[in-house]
């Protein structure tokens, strides 16, 4: 298909390999529990109450809220690892999921702008979010989970090399 | 509050509309307001000759209805009404003004609250011209200014006369093509070639050039006309639609079965009879689209001004819209099955600042609703040159083992069995090439430097079989380029290579004339990075 024998710049691949990828705070995937937790306590207690009020049969879906909640947990930690990014010469990899994989290349030179966000919870962990802006809003690159200091650093670097490598549409 | 003295305007380059607009744009209110008051008076009056009506169920008279069902009070309610009406069009007509000033365009409105709208020019992406059916009646025209960032930024100057729509247009136009830096011609015509045949069917030069004779009314149209498609064509095209099939199919089944089970004295139109009622409504709901595609693509001509295309269309509401080429993304030819017979295809772009989510704007980005495959490479060669026809062709008709056409992986086979050896991509040194679909074909061209950020995925199933799909991302429009089911290797090379294909491009690129603003908006957020870096 290719000299890729010949071609000296390091390969980005789906899976990942030895470039140095670096992943995000594994604190994310408390923040993640927790949100999780706090939006099962609404219905678990509804389902509760009807249970001990209207019919014991209502303890199934209790159970099957937990069991969600179980699969949902552990979807979480897996995903949470398996976030990690790159900064490469031209561009930033950001690669995430396990059972959908994806690899997501923004170039600098195509950043419109760049987000660092954090909500009270994630201010809590210490951690932000960084979102990528090209002229697509589809593109969706973002990498949750970062350190602040990380976060800011990354936005610093990433606008800085945006101004030099800036293309036009 | 104060207003604007008529000595300080014209000083200042500020324009008003025409006052016609009153009519258009406050005509429909007024009109509603007026036939419900008409529809009153003439019950009133009724009631009023034959008063054993005009009683509640108590049989006493309703004072108060009583009084305002008397006809001079809700007549005098009503010119109250028309001249509120007439009062507030009018004074919202006098408070707004615009002007083309040198590095913007600029909309006041407002007569309590004011509002100030202006779109930088270096950010405007399209001027049209659109004609709605009742301002043609009245030879208005409405010119909208397409800025970067998206609808809301747009500024819309309704209506004005047609002329003026067009001097207007053309003095945006200049003054947008003087700041980034065109030395050349005053206007986009300026710009196009000589020796290129600048007349259209009908018309004459001059400065507002063919209007006699200019059916559409939309002139200046000069340029040279590429591809013009005739309204039967486009009828015909609307009709070979699945869901047409599918109604005549469904209209056959209910009326068949109908006759065979509705009992004979019913007659020989009882089977309609029962059909129609279930029929109606799919019938409603599809005509609509149809009929909206052809409304949308009447009338359409595609002229070559040199820098831009220029689309004329619109079966009652013309409309004209401006496409620079350089603002041009991605390309993509589409063949629906049902067109296959015919050889018909649909060429379409997208186009920067021209945003998907606005249905009054995406059908800006069809350059041609339906033509043959030579008119469609056409198009698409004279909006990117860079383009060669017969690689273009390949792309379109190509059914897989061409050579330089890296295609799925066979593994995929099982997931596509249809298509998996006919999708796949090319590379150019200009661009990418991606073309899809056996029976229902669409073939795609983004060049390197158009690419945005790129992508690859892989699900579950992908992943069993060693496949991945790549995604090259362009502006946000009727295109979106994937390449499904490529093996993870050969995703992953042309990930790399690509990456590699882009950077070159876009260092290419970064001559002040090929990229005239920086960061094309798309948002105003961006200014704190591209302020201070503007060539």
């Amino acid at each position: 298909m290719s000299d890729l024998d010949a071609d000296p710049a390091p390969r980005v691949t789906l899976r990942g390999g030895d470039l140095g990828w670096r992943s995000v705070s594994p604190a994310l995937v408390k923040v993640r529990l927790i949100t999780l937790a706090v939006s099962l306590v609404v219905p678990l207690v509804a389902t509760i109450v009807l249970a001990v009020l209207v019919t014991p049969w209502v303890w199934l879906g209790t159970l099957a809220l937990m069991v969600a909640a179980a699969i949902i947990a552990w979807v979480i930690v897996r995903q949470v690892s398996a976030i990690s990014w790159i900064e490469l010469e031209e561009e930033l990899v950001i690669r995430k999921g396990r059972l959908i994989r994806s690899l997501v290349s923004v170039p600098y030179g195509r950043l419109q702008f760049v987000d660092v966000q954090s909500g009270p919870l994630m201010r809590a962990f210490g951690l932000s979010t960084l979102q990528l802006h090209t002229a697509n809003p589809a593109t969706s690159a973002t990498i949750s989970g970062l350190e602040v200091p990380i976060a800011e650093d990354l936005r610093a670097r990433l606008s800085a090399r945006g101004e030099t490598q800036r293309a036009g549409l | 509050m104060t207003e604007p003295g008529s000595d300080e305007v014209a000083e200042q380059g500020w324009e008003q509309l025409s006052p016609l607009s009153l009519i258009l744009r406050g005509g429909v209110v007024l009109l509603a307001v007026v036939s419900w008051m008409g529809a009153q008076l003439v019950s009133r009056v009724g009631n009023f000759v034959s008063p054993g009506r005009w009683r509640d169920s108590s049989g006493q008279p309703d004072e108060v209805e009583g009084i305002l069902s008397h006809p001079w009070v809700s007549l005098g309610i009503l010119a109250l009404v028309i001249v509120a009406a007439i009062g507030a069009a009018w004074m919202s007509w006098r408070f707004t003004r615009f002007r083309v000033a040198e590095h913007q365009v600029e909309l006041r409105q407002g007569w309590i609250f004011r509002q100030q709208r202006q779109v930088p020019l270096d950010r405007v992406q399209a001027v049209e011209i659109s004609r709605p059916l009742v301002a043609q009646l009245l030879g208005l025209a409405k010119v909208v200014v397409q800025s970067a960032g998206g609808k809301d930024s747009n500024v819309t100057l309704a209506y004005l006369p047609l002329p003026r729509a067009h001097d207007v247009r053309d003095r945006i136009q200049r003054a947008a093509s003087r700041l980034e830096g065109y030395a050349a011609g005053p206007a986009d015509e300026g710009g196009a070639p000589t020796g290129v045949v600048r007349s259209a069917p009908g018309g004459t030069e001059g400065p507002y050039g063919s209007l006699p004779g200019d059916l559409l009314g939309l002139a200046p149209d000069t340029g040279r006309l590429v591809v013009q498609v005739p309204n039967l064509r486009l009828v015909l095209a609307s009709l070979c639609h699945p869901g047409v099939v599918f109604l005549v199919l469904a209209g056959l089944a209910w009326g068949i079965a109908a006759l065979t089970v509705i009992p004979d004295e019913w007659g020989p139109f009882g089977g309609i009879v029962v059909a129609l009622p279930g029929l109606v409504p799919m019938l409603f709901g599809l005509l609509s689209t149809r009929v909206r595609e052809v409304l949308k693509h009447g009338n359409f001509r595609l002229t070559d001004q040199g820098r831009s295309v220029r689309i004329l269309h619109g079966l009652t509401d013309h409309r004209t819209t401006t496409v620079p080429l350089r603002r041009v993304q991605a390309l993509e030819i589409v063949q629906p099955m049902m067109w296959r017979p015919m050889g018909w295809w649909r060429a379409r772009v997208n186009v920067a600042g021209i945003h998907g989510d606005d249905s009054e704007l995406t059908n800006e980005t069809v350059l041609l609703p339906v033509g043959t495959l030579d008119e469609a490479l056409t198009v698409l060669t004279l909006v990117d040159p860079a383009l060669s026809p017969d690689h273009l062709r390949t792309a379109a008709l190509g059914d897989g083992g061409e050579a330089n056409w890296v295609t799925a992986s066979p593994s995929a086979r099982l997931f596509d069995p249809l298509s998996w050896r006919r999708s796949g991509y090319t590379v150019s040194g200009h661009g990418v090439l991606v073309r899809r679909g056996r029976y229902s074909r669409r073939a795609a061209a983004v060049p390197h430097a158009r690419v945005q950020s790129m992508k690859v995925m892989q699900g579950p199933w992908d992943a069993r079989r060693d496949l991945a799909a790549v995604s090259l991302v362009s502006t946000p429009g009727p295109i979106g380029i994937v390449i499904p089911h490529l093996s993870l290797h050969d995703a992953e090379a042309f990930l790399d290579e690509e990456s590699q294909r882009t950077s070159a491009a876009r260092r290419s690129e970064g001559t002040p004339c090929a990229n005239p603003a920086p960061g094309d908006g798309l948002s105003s957020v961006d200014i704190a990075l591209t302020d201070g870096h503007r060539p």
